[in-house]
């Protein structure tokens, strides 16, 4: 597993004034601090991942701090650090059995779930917030991935989006781990990207909670993209697709007859 | 030594995929099937998205059917004017299943419909020829000489007859070309080069020599592959030119050794060969239909 190191920054701008402007890009704002709690730094490295043939996986890192009001490291709080991939369309079908033959009859069309997404938190989720801020803060894929239509009928939706992050976790796509979290408040999420996870704009973000509340929210991004002599087979393939077709079919001709002469000659 | 595929959007083991590519080529050059029914799934099973698999392997078959068909053309053993009216049949076919495939996949999944088709055609075939070579076996065994040639039958009643010297036929030219739209078809829709239905049915159908068959049958499962790979990579870009390399490598190396090999066999027991992997093949999917599946929904990503 390779872990490239370009590292880009994030989240540092509201470093100084961090502990006045902490605030929450939640539908239900946290006007009120609790007293006591702290604020987060953060930083993801890995800014841009670069998918070229000798791509075998990447290692996303995101690392920052707790600090209080007097700037010191605190251990106080709990720290979410999600991984989001780009939403893609996909197909959940249901095999039932039809004259003896499992057939994947009903399906149910998702016109847009994460395509990746890893969270790591400090404890488990339901011990840090309620279920409602959950859904609200997007730290959960299962409510995120969006239905296109109704379900076929005498099926339950929920069946299909259970069956969605089961297929998913199997995949390795989507991942729940624990944080590392030293005593001097210092955590550190680092996510397995696997190989066959799509290119695309991941979304990285840190999340402070407080007494069950989300005091603090930071995000970064993290470009996984094709490169070198990947991006130019890539893009070559749907730039020029008749030509791309064209030398696919020659250079199997020409592999045909090449061999097929060497042979002849021995 | 790994390698990451840019279309499939995976690594592979570039080693792996040329030993898998270079046994199935093998197999191919021997029994004179174009192997897709063997290079798709092995690749599905390796990760590969089988719309990429389907469209990637038919390059390999393209190649392999490539290099067997130059090595019979060499020894003379292609009815060029009978893989001709073949391959006019096949290109037909593969327009008509193209349009098919894309309406059937509008009503609905049908997977399972052409899975099912398999069973029953690999099936039947596989029996049939395997029943055949064993009597033939025996006959061979006790002397006697198998019934030379067959009875009239309404190939000979139809029109449009025309002579094909190299397999020694005065047939209508009808038969040659339904066969081969049947299997052009089958490429498109399941997308494999339909050389293992192709080859039976020439032999048994059109009653051509089989030391014709192989050489003849290559020439349409080249040209049929041929398009497939075309039209998959300039209407849905899903041929990966680096696993495209990869498999041809492996198919090029192993195709050759195999039709060297073929030589050495006799044809009853080519039959076989090609018998017992029909019947492997119906086994397997038989197995993936009706039993219980572990797990009772699958993912697909749409496009």
């Amino acid at each position: 597993m390779r872990s490239h190191l370009a590292a880009a920054l994030f989240g540092l701008a509201g470093l100084a004034a961090a502990p006045a402007l902490a605030k929450a890009p939640s539908p239900q704002p946290q006007t009120q601090r609790t007293t006591g709690c702290p604020t987060i730094v953060s930083e993801v490295l890995d800014g841009v991942i670069e998918v070229d043939a000798s791509f075998r996986g990447a290692r996303v890192t995101v690392y920052g701090a707790i600090q209080n009001s007097t700037m010191r490291r605190a251990r106080v709080g709990d720290v979410v650090v999600t991984l989001r991939g780009p939403d893609q369309r996909v197909e959940v079908h249901r095999k039932r059995q039809v004259f003896g033959v499992w057939m994947p009859i009903q399906t149910a069309v998702f016109a847009a779930a994460p395509s990746y997404f890893a969270v790591a938190a400090s404890k488990p989720l339901s011990e840090i917030t309620t279920p409602a801020a959950i859904w609200s803060e997007n730290l959960d894929p299962a409510p995120l991935a969006r239905l296109a239509g109704p379900t076929p009928a005498d099926t339950d939706p929920g069946a299909f989006r259970n069956a969605l992050v089961r297929l998913k976790r199997g995949e390795g796509l989507y991942v729940s781990q624990s944080l590392n979290m030293s005593a001097q408040a210092l955590f550190r999420a680092s996510f397995e990207l696997p190989a066959h996870a799509p290119v695309g704009r991941y979304e990285a973000s840190v999340f402070l909670f407080c007494g069950q509340q989300m005091l603090q929210a930071q995000r970064g991004a993290v470009m996984v993209e094709r490169t070198g002599m990947e991006r130019a087979v890539y893009s070559f393939a749907h730039e020029q697709p008749i030509l791309h077709g064209l030398i696919a079919v020659a250079m199997a001709l020409a592999a045909g007859a090449a061999s097929a002469l060497l042979y002849r000659r021995k | 030594m790994f390698v990451y595929l840019p279309i499939a959007e995976m690594p592979a083991d570039a080693l792996l995929i040329v030993a898998l590519s270079a046994l199935i080529g093998f197999v191919s050059g021997l029994v004179g099937v174009g192997g897709g029914f063997i290079v798709t799934p092995a690749l599905i099973f390796l990760g590969v998205p089988p719309a990429v698999a389907v469209a990637t392997g038919a390059s390999q078959v393209t190649a392999a059917s490539a290099s067997g068909l130059i090595a019979h053309l060499a020894r003379r053993a292609v009815d060029l004017r009978m893989g001709a009216l073949l391959t006019i049949g096949g290109v037909i076919g593969v327009t008509v299943g193209v349009w098919l495939f894309a309406q059937l996949r509008q009503e609905g999944v049908v997977d399972q419909l052409i899975t099912a088709l398999y069973v029953l055609l690999l099936g039947a075939i596989g029996l049939g020829m395997l029943l055949e070579a064993l009597t033939a076996a025996r006959q061979e065994r006790r002397g006697a000489k198998a019934p030379k040639r067959a009875k009239r039958s309404i190939l000979h009643a139809l029109p449009l007859r025309m002579r094909f010297p190299i397999s020694g036929l005065y047939i209508s030219i009808l038969p040659p070309l339904g066969l081969g739209a049947a299997t052009g078809m089958l490429a498109a829709l399941m997308g494999v080069g339909g050389g293992f239905l192709l080859a039976p049915a020439m032999i048994y159908l059109l009653r051509i020599p089989t030391n014709v068959v192989i050489g003849t049958a290559l020439l349409q499962v080249l040209i049929v592959t041929g398009l497939v790979t075309f039209l998959q990579s300039a209407t849905t870009q899903t041929v990966d030119l680096i696993l495209a390399t990869l498999l041809i490598i492996g198919g090029v190396i192993g195709a050759p050794l195999g039709a060297q090999y073929s030589t050495r066999l006799r044809a009853t027991q080519l039959r076989a060969i090609l018998a017992g992997l029909l019947i492997l093949t119906a086994g397997k999917l038989l197995f993936d239909l009706t039993a219980q599946p572990s797990e009772l929904y699958v993912l697909e990503r749409a496009p």
